[in-house]
């Protein structure tokens, strides 16, 4: 039932939630390898978009993680108020974004960071969430940011590759849950530096080796590959090694084209030996550092107990 | 409420057209004088006699007539739940009877193909439908359980004398809704017609339904790798990914996936799972999947050993109310028959599990597994098994546990022999398959109405069932503590006169009297149970109360009433959530879905007071997705170990809603085990992950154990001891602790297997040196 009830309290409007005027849009930023749209950037301008229920909004300079001023999203937790079916509710804050930053398929992440204070001494375990709107009036999106700590600023970057191929996206909540905390708790969190990112040249952003250990006689090595800053149809070139105690065991180079892959390193067919390896990926722009990959002994070869 | 007679009417009249347009079909629906009759079909009531009218009973004095549509959704607008199976005018109404029944069909003399439906719609509990249907000296068996479901069988009939017939020869009760008599000219018509649009209605939705809900399908964008020449001429792609990775019908391989080498490694008496992947480039007409006696140095393991399933892909809902939505994913493995064919350009996975022998003798085995579709050349695969010197042991200090509704309630209330020998046998193998798959704790419950007025304290217990129970669970080694609920809702609704509501929430303070005879009836219970010798109960008093002011208010209440019987409770909540703090002096066990509050606070409180903490993992059970096995395997096995928990106890072992056989009928999805019409289990995916995560732990907790044999040997088995302290360390640093393992930064599946690999590793080399 519960679960109901927290669906039904995501799912209040935000898609026409532009009462306001819409303030002009950002220019594009370059930051080095990065081009950056702030949709909101905690000015008084943006606060306006806001439209708050069981909590209010504000502009504050106490905290700001870009420029001078942030949000402030602030909440008394109090079980015997807000919508009379649900005393212990959903403060919550959200807003609709302006029609020319609605389209967020040329972009790679969104971006925001959040500090936290609360008259408590420590935060419950899924303190706040966030949920991200497209045309339905229903969140199509949305997360716990479980990482959010008392009294420092949490920096999100979430792939939107990860994210539910939804677009347009018209709007963003974020919101707690007063069942996660007690009656009376005040909470302030500051919320700064809304914004999509994309990278310019070829780079391997989140790029992870698929599996960490490995039998020493796998046929090969499995890395999920995500090339940004690639247009569509073009290709980047991306080399590869993996070394242990600086030798090279396997190396080799692969033709990507933009976004996601799952591809499989070819590994010697004689098998590696037992140890600690590094796997070095590099392409023209940024390259993320050498991952560690642990060689077990294989069951399957003579000699392992 | 929306009325569905559009849809339904389309399925009416796809198979009148068929039907009324074909002589030499002859189409029975079996009802009432008042019941429905599908466009085309001719009615059939007990009341026709055979010889006399164009179909008819010999005798249908016996024939029972049921009649149940579900044409609509229930509920209102907003709210509205699928019915728990959909009819038809033919599925709706059918005849039952426990007395044989001789059917009469007026029609030319020749040979005809049968086609009957089975089953009906009409609410049955306990019930095994078991019966034969008879044509001259064939016979065709039927078996199913309960309602809401139907099965089609074949088989031939000769018309003689201008009459064909058929007996209905009932072992319990037979249920049949209609029956077509065809000939083979008519046979692609009849498919098209009549069986294909039964089929949708009951395995999906009424047409126009079916053309509301929307197919959310993850799609596998994955350029297909080049393909071997050997496999194009061959017809089809053999890959394999692993057993925990999810494989969709249109999931593409890597080229190191394709033609893969099976291998494991296990111990005496483990289970093991492989798998392989058939991608045909069209349809094939069915397949054999057979495994090689595996030779090893010292012996072999015989093909017995293996079990061969395939993986279903069923039709799933998002969230098991969700309504609108479905996906097909991999769900139930299936019993092998070769007889069905392999959709082309679609992924068939067939699981393999190896149970290895007790007395298999150290060493690598080796051996092929051989598919052989029917009308394409064979294909083998090299396996090889690595069968380990070590016996795997349990953790005594935990407990694998699951909510379970026991077949035994079901074998109480059956009105035949038949069902109750059913339900017997049904509980014994799921009480086999429990243990195989490492559970050793079941849910279960002690009801009683609340005393009545004139006799307080005194409840009626049915403690002779609850015996049969625990005298299966003790003979196949179940072990408490048992959670057992009990009926406070009953006592409230007595002295409020009110329903406490879905998690409590119309729940207020009660009068004194609630918990004076809530105490009652849990002493009632607690002396019997002591008396009959039976293992601990956890009481079970309310499930999943919320944290509103008059559900705290009553769960306190409830607790201390409870508590004054002198026993623990249980109950299912967060305990990290601030709104459960005024139950937490009440709270002897705290079973929540997360693995929350964290290791360490954990073990703080456990270390100040006496509290347990178990979890209910529901989201790796299939509520609310049927597809994360990997993180089913990571809960029970190294995220368990991390947590500090004592016992894991997922809701639940099999949920039927409705037709068990289509996850969109009913008021929430079906999940997780299946049943055989026999009543064997069917498992599903994650079912066979839990083992996979209990043996997981097994081989840390052996580990462990012979550590710290070997430190106390001293020499060089406490050296290597330190050696294996290190490896079970470096695991542990592993771990990327969740609160909840599902689908998002688990480990790879194999690379699981490499760290319980470094794991058994250790443990062999020292079981070698102490042992």
């Amino acid at each position: 039932m519960l679960r109901c009830i927290a669906v039904t309290a995501l799912a209040l409007v935000v898609g026409v939630a532009a009462a306001q005027q819409s303030p002009p849009v950002a220019p594009v930023i370059r930051e080095g390898n990065l081009e950056r749209l702030i949709l909101d950037d905690g000015l008084d301008t943006d606060a306006a978009q806001w439209r708050p229920a069981e909590a209010r909004v504000s502009i504050s300079t106490k905290q700001a993680r870009r420029g001078p001023t942030s949000l402030q999203f602030h909440v008394e937790v109090d079980w015997s108020t807000g919508e009379p079916q649900y005393p212990i509710g959903w403060p919550r804050m959200q807003r609709s974004f302006p029609e020319p930053v609605r389209d967020w398929s040329g972009w790679d992440y969104l971006e925001f960071s959040i500090y936290v204070e609360s008259s408590r001494d420590k935060l419950p375990a899924t303190p706040m969430g966030v949920g991200l709107y497209g045309a339905g009036s229903r969140a199509d999106y949305s997360r716990s940011l479980t990482e959010l700590q008392l009294g420092k600023w949490t920096d999100y970057r979430l792939p939107l590759a990860d994210l539910p191929g939804v677009n347009p996206r018209s709007g963003i909540q974020f919101h707690i849950s007063e069942s996660n905390y007690r009656d009376g708790d005040e909470l302030d969190f500051w919320i700064d530096n809304i914004c999509l990112v994309r990278y310019v040249e070829p780079t391997l952003a989140a790029s992870r080796l698929v599996e960490q250990a490995i039998y020493a006689d796998s046929r090969y090595l499995l890395v999920d590959l995500d090339l940004m800053g690639v247009k569509q149809e073009a290709k980047a070139e991306v080399t590869w090694a993996l070394s242990r105690n600086g030798t090279v065991a396997a190396e080799g180079r692969l033709d990507m084209g933009p976004g996601r892959s799952r591809v499989a390193l070819p590994l010697p067919s004689a098998g590696l030996a037992a140890g600690e390896y590094e796997l070095a990926l590099r392409c023209r722009g940024d390259s993320p550092a050498p991952f560690a990959l642990k060689v077990a002994r294989s069951p399957w070869q003579e000699g392992t107990q | 409420m929306r009325r569905l007679s559009l849809s339904l009417a389309l399925v009416a009249g796809l198979i009148g057209a068929a039907t009324l347009s074909s002589a030499a079909m002859y189409c029975l629906d079996f009802g009432g004088a008042e019941s429905a009759v599908q466009d085309g079909f001719i009615r059939v009531t007990p009341a026709m006699v055979g010889g006399q009218d164009a179909a008819g009973w010999v005798d249908g004095s016996h024939l029972l007539v049921r009649d149940q549509p579900f044409t609509e959704y229930e509920g209102a607008e907003g709210s509205k739940v699928p019915p728990p199976c959909w009819t038809c005018p033919l599925s709706q109404d059918s005849v039952i009877s426990d007395q044989p029944a001789e059917l009469v069909i007026r029609v030319p003399d020749g040979t005809y193909h049968v086609w009957v439906l089975c089953g009906t719609s009409y609410p049955y509990r306990s019930q095994y439908f078991d019966f034969d249907i008879e044509s001259g000296s064939a016979t065709k068996p039927v078996r199913f359980e309960d309602s809401y479901q139907f099965r089609q069988a074949y088989l031939d009939v000769k018309a003689v004398g201008g009459e064909a017939r058929l007996t209905f020869r009932p072992r319990s009760l037979f249920a049949v809704a209609g029956l077509v008599l065809y000939q083979d000219a008519d046979r692609q018509r009849l498919l098209g017609t009549i069986l294909n649009p039964v089929r949708e209605l009951i395995d999906f939705l009424p047409p126009a339904e079916a053309a509301k809900w929307k197919q959310v399908q993850p799609t596998d964008a994955t350029p297909w790798p080049a393909i071997p020449e050997a496999d194009r001429q061959r017809g089809y792609v053999i890959h394999q990914r692993h057993w925990a990775e999810v494989v969709y019908p249109d999931t593409v391989p890597l080229a190191a996936e394709m033609n893969p080498q099976l291998r494991a490694f296990a111990c005496p008496g483990e289970y093991e799972p492989l798998n392989f992947i058939v991608y045909p480039f069209r349809e094939l007409a069915g397949a054999t999947v057979a495994v090689s006696d595996l030779r090893g140095p010292q012996g072999s393991i015989p093909a017995s050993a293996w079990e061969i399933r395939r993986v279903r892909y069923m039709r799933v809902r998002p969230n098991y109310t969700t309504i609108g939505q479905f996906k097909l994913a991999p769900d139930p493995l299936m019993p092998m028959d070769p007889l069905q064919p392999l959709p082309g350009r679609t992924n068939t996975r067939y699981w393999l599990t190896v149970h290895v022998p007790e007395p298999a003798a150290p060493g690598t085995y080796t051996g092929t597994v051989t598919f052989s579709p029917r009308g394409a050349a064979a294909a083998s695969l090299p396996v090889r098994l690595r069968v380990l010197p070590l016996r795997l042991q349990e953790d005594p200090e935990k407990l694998y546990g699951i909510y379970y509704y026991d077949p035994l309630d079901e074998w109480a209330s059956a009105k035949d022999e038949v069902s109750k020998a059913y339900f017997l046998q049904k509980s014994e193998w799921e009480m086999a398959d429990l243990i195989a798959h490492g559970t050793r704790n079941v849910t279960t419950s002690l009801w009683a109405a609340p005393a009545k007025d004139d006799e307080p304290g005194t409840f009626s217990f049915n403690f002779d069932l609850f015996q049969k129970k625990v005298d299966l669970w003790q003979r196949f080694g179940l072990r408490g503590p048992f959670v057992v609920a009990v009926n406070a809702s009953g006592i409230y609704r007595k002295y409020t006169g009110q329903d406490l509501g879905s998690h409590i929430a119309n729940a207020t303070l009660p009068p004194p009297e609630y918990a004076q005879e809530l105490t009652a009836m849990c002493q009632a219970i607690e002396t019997e149970r002591v008396r009959r010798g039976w293992p601990e109960f956890l009481y079970y008093p309310i499930d999943e109360p919320s944290t509103g002011a008059g559900a705290i208010a009553f769960m306190t209440e409830t607790l201390k009433a409870v508590r004054a019987a002198g026993v623990r409770t249980y109950v299912t909540a967060d305990p990290t959530l601030d709104g459960f703090a005024p139950l937490r002096p009440y709270i002897d066990v705290w079973c929540t879905q997360p693995f929350l509050p964290a290791r360490d606070e954990l073990l703080k409180d456990k270390a100040a007071r006496p509290v347990d903490y178990w979890c209910y993992p529901n989201h790796i059970n299939g509520e609310n997705d049927h597809t994360p096995v990997n993180g089913a395997r990571m809960t029970y096995g190294f995220g368990f170990w991390r947590s500090g928990f004592t016992a894991l106890i997922p809701w639940i072992y099999r949920a039927d809603v409705g037709d068990p056989w289509n996850y969109l009928s009913g008021r929430m999805s079906d999940f997780f085990n299946r049943t055989e019409d026999s009543g064997r289990p069917i498992p599903v995916a994650m079912w066979e992950a839990y083992r996979e995560g209990y043996d997981d732990y097994r081989y840390v907790f052996t580990c462990k154990q012979l550590i710290a044999q070997s430190r106390q040997a001293g020499g060089k088995s406490a050296q290597l001891a330190e050696e294996a302290q290190k490896t079970l360390d470096y695991v542990w640093g592993r771990i990327r602790v969740q609160p909840k393992y599902k689908d998002q930064d688990l480990w790879a599946p194999r690379e699981a297997d490499v760290y319980r690999w470094m794991i058994a590793e250790q443990a062999v080399r020292l079981e070698e040196l102490v042992n």
